[in-house]
């Protein structure tokens, strides 16, 4: 059987860092998070926030671990490819303003990130034994500058039917929403709302708060509930009716509706 | 299913007592057959248990013919009744796209120049929040929802249920009589 080749090597470059200090978790998610890099984001994050279904395409696996050092080699089923996009990811983290359509690199650099924070390290992953030298280096504050650029934030409301509440170290909920295929994470602002969400699980909800927004593709990246209800079921013929009763009769006053509708768009 | 209903639809579906008859001058379209027709698509949509969206964009372009003193009341009970998304970042995007691609669109489905802006920002409120299917009586607005992947649809003419027909058509003759 022949021997796979290298196609690029991870490391937690930091004081002290060895494989047994890196917990396994921790490993897991960072390598699913390098994992969805080299594929150019066509791989979910497994265990993570943007799918529930947890998936395994054995497109990046580990060889040779050896005690010693925090060293992953990695072997890929298209090596030249992911290291194309590992490449890009590099050059997007040097110049945020490059990250274009390619706001997949959000999710894993968060996430690795988050693993450069709390082992005191940086990760990097290089060309096959680093022969070609650095591919990509991820910091603590390596998400914080690709963010800060590839995102904006402002107030809104949403509708989506609640499928998880909770969370043990964070206040979280999870929505089914129309606009996307995936569930929506939500921060939640406090544990009042998280146990009106609670109320709610399985039903419909308008959630307000404030939409973190890809600002190439328009898509939701994180959204912070601020507040919850839900919306009124009933006869849409009532409705109309109640609307009539509340002012709407106004409108009689016109013989031509839909021209004085017309019209005030013009003036 | 989410349904998104545009300003004139919300207009012919009010339960008026109009007689167009009193009119001094011919109205552009006719208000019976109009609200016959609006009232097979609620009637519809209530068999649906579809989830109404109302941009609120379109929620202030239907308080214009209201007095001012009744406008907090009908925002209320807009919002008592179905989701009004707000204008927000998502839909300013896809409202300027909406815009450009409305350049394109062939010369009769084309909106005239003032009403591409209200009428995409309604569009783009409504797709950026989940709706599927979006009902207008204007093509040139049912050619916008359809760029942004929903189903532009026009008042229907008929519901496949015979009871909603019969019931649409007895309401409109006795509003006439």
């Amino acid at each position: 059987m022949p021997t796979p080749v290298v196609a690029f090597v991870v490391r937690f470059v930091g004081p002290g860092i060895t494989p047994d200090k890196v917990p396994v978790g921790t490993l897991f998610r960072s390598l699913t998070a390098v994992q969805r890099l080299a594929s150019g984001g066509q791989v979910a994050m497994a265990g993570g926030e943007e799918d529930e279904e947890e998936e395994d395409s054995r497109l990046v696996r580990l060889i040779g671990v050896r005690k010693g050092s925090a060293v992953f080699r990695c072997v890929s089923l298209q090596p030249e490819l992911a290291r194309a996009n590992l490449r890009e990811a590099g050059a997007i983290l040097e110049n945020p303003e490059k990250i274009g359509e390619r706001d997949y690199v959000l999710s894993p650099l968060k996430r690795l990130s988050e693993t450069a924070k709390s082992l005191a390290c940086s990760i990097i992953i290089s060309d096959n034994d680093g022969r070609n030298g650095k591919l990509v280096e991820i910091s603590e504050e390596s998400y914080k500058s690709v963010r800060d650029v590839a995102i904006v934030s402002g107030d809104t409301s949403i509708t989506g039917n609640v499928q998880r509440v909770g969370g043990a170290t964070a206040k979280k909920c999870s929505l089914r929403v129309g606009f996307q295929h995936n569930l929506l994470y939500c921060s939640v602002h406090s544990k009042k709302i998280v146990r009106r969400l609670g109320q709610f699980l399985y039903q419909d909800v308008v959630v307000h708060g404030t939409a973190h927004v890809l600002k190439n593709s328009g898509k939701i990246f994180g959204f912070s509930v601020k507040d919850v209800d839900q919306p009124k079921q009933g006869s849409l013929v009532e409705a109309f009716d109640a609307l009539w009763k509340a002012g709407a009769k106004d409108w009689q006053r016109f013989d031509d509706p839909a021209a004085f509708l017309k019209e005030s768009r013009g003036q | 299913m989410d349904v998104a209903l545009d300003t004139n639809v919300l207009l012919w579906a009010l339960p008026y007592g109009l007689n167009p008859r009193s009119s001094r001058k011919k109205p552009s379209q006719d208000v019976a057959e109009m609200q016959r027709r609006a009232r097979i698509l609620l009637a519809d949509l209530e068999q649906q248990k579809a989830k109404i969206i109302v941009p609120l964009v379109s929620v202030s372009e239907f308080l214009v013919g209201i007095e001012q003193a009744n406008h907090g009341n009908v925002v209320a009970e807009f919002q008592k009744r179905f989701f009004c998304p707000p204008f927000d970042i998502r839909a300013t995007l896809a409202s300027a796209r909406l815009e450009q691609a409305h350049q394109n669109f062939p010369a009769e489905e084309r909106l005239q120049r003032k009403w591409v802006r209200p009428d995409a920002m309604i569009v783009a409120s409504a797709s950026v929040h989940g709706a599927r299917v979006f009902y207008s009586h204007e093509a040139g607005v049912r050619r916008m929802a359809d760029t942004l992947g929903m189903r532009g649809l026009d008042l229907p003419m008929h519901s496949e249920d015979m009871f909603v027909d019969n019931e649409a058509r007895k309401q409109a003759e006795e509003d006439e009589s």
